[in-house]
């Protein structure tokens, strides 16, 4: 044993109220400083979701498949949706790609809190780990995913263009914000207030269909159309959903038919730069915010779980 | 060379019991169909000063704030109101072993438990002889926790938090886990602890452990603090705090 001799550690105030408002960058030192045990949570949540179970890793793709199977098939093929968007599995598996992440980000944050309340109870150490490890997992299951997309690519015997991949990185960035943001949130309020993880469940069911998911923009504005002189608003109401722009940047980036001029026309609106600009300032402010509801409530999770 | 390691400045932790859970309540607390809900103080501005190198016993019985004391240390409750010093790195032991995950292995929990208390990866592996060789779980190490039995599981988690170089180490009923030979052994650390000048703080209902290994004692009734000082002479304090509970109400759980 070492430490006595060297220089003595200061006193220091244990559980320092947290603040709404104040104490972003000390929260973000302070990961840094934890960075490794975020790494160890990651790999616990990596390894102990799939331990004991034949399949391990697959299981991670059996859900995307599954649902791409069952919506090409229902949609694509019974409903004809196919033959209107070209090769239409690619431009699903795209935007399921997507809304996989965006819900395993949400819900994974809500889950990781309720599930270590032992831990969270018993040890000091910065709330924020917990959330974030399981945001880095669900990152994994994502670069696992996306490498389906290359098989993809070798049936329909077309590519992306190289600069067309480059959407993802937006797309991706207001998919973060706005999923960290919502899912540290809730999952705090969840803590004292369990309906919102059922709630959570089912406002996410209501996402996926309103999102351009098996369709696509193009037929969200022909249906507009219906709405007569409020067409143009139901459209802009539409978009006004993050996951509806992160969606088509994602079918933008990697659906090789998309760029094509017919299919530009009709999957996709205009100034889709724009938009992804706009949402991620709104979406940066919006994972801010979970941020510092999370901490501010998370003072007191050793009592509550 | 002793300086304070810990210090409370009256703090006070009230839970609210029976308070509003969920949405349909709210609505139904809003309309004043629910009562108020009960307030519990479960300690009462404590204020005490820990020196380093002093073993302290913590007693009193089920329900008198022990844990929640514990746990305003560990940082893991806020208090109320009032305040907490504390000096270094505090080595919770609050409820062996809950921090292990069942599915992962002996060594990656030991991983895992040594990074929550702030163990870098290469440290942890340096120490990994010393905490299998202290828990006995050598054959075990490769084997997902769950198949641990509680001794084991205790032993690891006792073994982790002694490796881990605390400045303050928290024992809450540990000894009452492990059989009477780790018991030794984890004494006989804890000796050790005190002479390399950490502090120890000990949590147990058997008052002759108390006195065996403690210099102080404090006693907690009811979330107040009834006794301060040598632990040869807390003996009436404790057990007058135990009688006054189990006359009044003796199935509280803290």
């Amino acid at each position: 044993m070492t430490s006595t001799t060297t220089a003595l550690p200061p006193l220091r105030l244990v559980n320092e109220p947290a603040q709404l408002w104040r104490g972003t960058g000390a929260d973000l030192v302070d990961i840094w400083r934890h960075r490794e045990l975020l790494k160890a949570l990651a790999g616990r949540e990596l390894r102990s979701r799939y331990k004991g179970s034949t399949f391990g890793w697959a299981w991670a793709l059996v859900r995307p498949l599954v649902m791409l199977l069952i919506y090409g098939l229902a949609v694509g093929v019974f409903l004809g949706a196919g033959r209107a968007i070209p090769q239409f599995m690619v431009f699903i598996y795209a935007g399921l790609l997507g809304w996989t992440l965006f819900s395993t980000v949400v819900m994974g944050c809500l889950s990781t809190v309720v599930s270590n309340g032992t831990l969270l109870t018993r040890a000091n150490f910065p709330r924020l780990l917990l959330p974030l490890a399981s945001v880095a997992a669900a990152m994994v299951d994502f670069v696992l995913q996306a490498s389906v997309l290359l098989v993809a690519y070798a049936i329909v015997q077309d590519v992306p263009g190289a600069l067309d991949v480059l959407w993802v990185l937006p797309a991706l960035y207001v998919l973060m914000t706005f999923g960290l943001g919502l899912g540290l949130a809730l999952a705090a309020i969840n803590v004292y207030i369990r309906d919102v993880g059922f709630l959570t469940d089912v406002a996410l069911q209501v996402g996926f269909w309103v999102t351009p998911i098996i369709y696509s923009y193009g037929q969200v504005v022909r249906g507009a159309r219906d709405f007569g002189v409020a067409a143009d608003f139901a459209t802009r109401l539409y978009m006004l959903n993050p996951m509806a722009n992160v969606t088509i940047g994602f079918q933008r980036a990697l659906w090789p038919a998309g760029t094509s001029d017919a299919a530009r026309e009709f999957a996709f609106p205009g100034q889709l730069g724009l938009r992804l600009l706009i949402f991620s300032l709104v979406g940066t402010v919006v994972a801010w915010l979970g941020m510092r509801v999370y901490v501010r409530l998370g003072a007191n999770f050793g009592q509550a779980l | 060379m002793s300086h304070v390691d810990v210090r409370f400045e009256a703090v006070t932790k009230t839970f609210r019991l029976g308070g509003v859970r969920n949405v349909k309540e709210h609505v139904l607390g809003v309309s004043g169909h629910r009562a108020k809900p009960v307030r519990i103080e479960a300690v009462h501005e404590l204020s005490l000063e820990i020196t380093s190198g002093e073993a302290v016993a913590l007693l009193g019985h089920n329900g008198s704030g022990k844990s929640t004391t514990l746990k305003m240390l560990a940082g893991t409750v806020a208090p109320t109101s009032g305040r907490i010093w504390a000096r270094g790195r505090i080595a919770p032991l609050l409820e062996l072993g809950s921090g292990f995950h069942p599915d992962l292995t002996g060594r990656e929990n030991i991983f895992l438990n040594a990074a929550i208390l702030g163990i870098r990866r290469r440290e942890t592996a340096a120490r990994l002889d010393d905490i299998v060789a202290f828990a006995e779980v050598d054959t075990f190490l490769d084997t997902p926790v769950k198949f641990f039995s509680s001794g084991m599981s205790a032993r690891l988690g006792f073994a982790i938090a002694v490796n881990v170089d605390p400045d303050i180490l928290i024992v809450d009923e540990v000894l009452a886990v492990g059989d009477e030979n780790f018991q030794e052994k984890c004494l006989d650390r804890m000796q050790s602890f005190k002479r390399d000048g950490r502090t120890v703080i000990l949590v147990t209902h058997s008052y002759d452990q108390a006195a065996a290994f403690c210099e102080r004692a404090l006693v907690l009734d009811h979330g107040r603090l009834t006794f301060d000082g040598p632990a040869a002479e807390a003996e009436p304090a404790y057990h007058a705090s135990s009688r006054a509970t189990a006359s009044s109400s003796p199935a509280q759980r803290s």
